[in-house]
């Protein structure tokens, strides 16, 4: 010990640092020799002549030697480290000291605020797209002119990992809100991680919010376990109809998305199943290989009806979610195959009336076509 | 796509089959113009000059362009299959059209 402790206390002579001992030998003038033949030069309290002595009774100490390093507020930060564990836990608080006495030197650095920085990289996104839009007016029909406009076009994905990066700091602040709002809507990547890690802190944060109506519809194409899940709450938890609604919708369509993977299962398709796991994770495979293609054409077809019942009139981005699902439903009750085809009923481009039935008795090929 | 329908259309001109269209463009001048242009022969209902219009909105269709085949009975046997994989079901629907007549 004596000569650890000798070329630390040497080591460190012009640093904030000091040894203590608690000495307990029985007579002071045997410790004076000691400490003259050791050249012990650091400064002991005298614990009275006896291992029984005040301080290391109050202290507890029962073995010897006992070691606590404390920090230069008096924080008892280690015990018992020896050798090179106690140089490095010494090294360790003077380093902190340092950095404490450096920072504390300066004004403390102003916090930069989320809500502005992210104003800042949105407005610079939407300025571009502004800037797009004026080159496509200005372009007109140059084709030319046309192409280099689509060239001034943003990359969300140049801005993503900004917003993303706001988001995960402040999850549960209305300027993180907007930045994840922002990620899933126009940055998110192929990562199903990110994208689990985002819905999580709606889930956690801010469920109730009208805002997720735009994250919402985008769900629906997204049958990942997480996207599901996060669907199913706020149809279950949202205060509000139109969230609920669009949720109601996207888990229609995720069971509809669900439905041809199972069917994929069990026509052993493989190229088919192993493309969705790659998309969406061999969760999501799992999730509907236990459920059964009967289930998840039940849950299609109950979340589709639930939409007509009960939120038939929501906005969606063309008309209302009930006459979406309507559709949907049609399609499914009389679109597929080895049902007999609806008739259409019509006039053709010379404006004569005909119908499809006309066509019976030939093979027929239905192309629903323009010149686009 | 016209191409590949224009040689079907001709390839089985003697056979029980046609090829009938849902045209969705914004004005009969533009689909005139089109087949025209095109030699397109076949017949097309007219979805009223929108993708939004009544036929399609009452097939659901979403992408175009959206295929159905149907049998002589007017059964649906194939969807939104192109090229090579839309002659295949035609000609085996074809096929067993005679097989059955005989």
């Amino acid at each position: 010990m004596y000569a650890h402790e000798r070329s630390l206390v040497k080591r460190l002579e012009n640093e904030p640092f000091a040894l203590i001992g608690v000495n307990s030998d029985k007579d002071r003038e045997e410790l004076k020799d000691v400490l003259e033949n050791e050249n012990i030069s650091w400064r002991s309290f005298w614990n009275g002549g006896s291992t029984q002595g005040p301080i290391s009774t109050r202290w507890g100490v029962s073995g010897w030697p006992t070691i606590y390093v404390l920090d230069a507020e008096g924080v008892i930060r280690f015990k018992n480290v020896r050798g090179e564990a106690m140089d490095k836990a010494v090294d360790e608080l003077l380093a902190e000291m340092k950095a404490k006495q450096e920072s504390g030197g300066d004004e403390p650095e102003p916090e930069a605020d989320p809500a502005e920085e992210l104003d800042a990289i949105l407005a610079e996104y939407e300025a571009k797209t502004e800037a797009l839009w004026d080159a496509i007016d200005a372009a007109g029909e140059d084709k030319v002119a046309q192409r280099a406009a689509y060239e001034l076009a943003p990359n969300p994905a140049d801005y993503a990992p900004r917003v993303l990066e706001i988001g995960r700091a402040h999850p549960d602040t209305e300027a993180g809100f907007r930045a994840l709002a922002w990620y899933m809507e126009n940055g998110r990547g192929s990562d199903t991680g990110v994208t689990a890690e985002v819905l999580t802190a709606f889930a956690t944060h801010h469920l109730e919010r009208e805002e997720l109506v735009d994250v919402v519809a985008g769900l629906g194409y997204n049958p990942s376990p997480e996207s599901e899940d996060f669907a199913r709450k706020l149809l279950s938890k949202s205060p509000h109809r139109k969230v609920r609604g669009r949720a109601a919708f996207a888990l229609a369509q995720i069971a509809s998305t669900h439905t041809d993977l199972a069917d994929a299962i069990a026509r052993d398709d493989e190229e088919f199943v192993s493309r969705y796991a790659r998309y969406y994770g061999d969760g999501m495979i799992e999730r509907v290989r236990e459920r059964g293609l009967e289930a998840v054409q039940a849950e299609r077809d109950r979340m589709y009806e639930l939409v007509v019942a009960d939120y038939a009139d929501v906005k969606s981005l063309r008309g209302t979610l009930g006459e979406a699902a309507e559709r949907n439903l049609f399609e499914i009750r009389h679109l597929q195959i080895g049902m007999v085809a609806p008739d259409i009923d019509g006039t053709d481009l010379d404006e004569v009336a005909f119908k499809l039935s006309d066509y019976r008795g030939k093979v027929v090929v239905l192309d629903f076509w323009g010149d686009w | 796509m016209y191409a590949h329908e224009r040689s079907l259309v001709q390839r089985l001109e003697n056979e029980p089959f046609a090829l009938i269209g849902v045209n969705s463009d914004s004005s009969l001048e533009v689909v005139h113009a089109a087949m025209e242009r095109e030699q397109i022969t076949w017949r097309s209902f007219w979805n009223g000059g929108s993708t939004d219009g009544p036929i399609s909105n009452a097939w659901n269709v979403s992408g175009w362009p959206t295929i159905y085949i149907l049998d002589a009975e007017g059964v649906i046997r194939g969807k939104n299959a192109r090229g090579e994989a839309m002659d295949l079901i035609v000609d085996e629907l074809l096929a067993e059209m005679k097989g059955s007549g005989e």
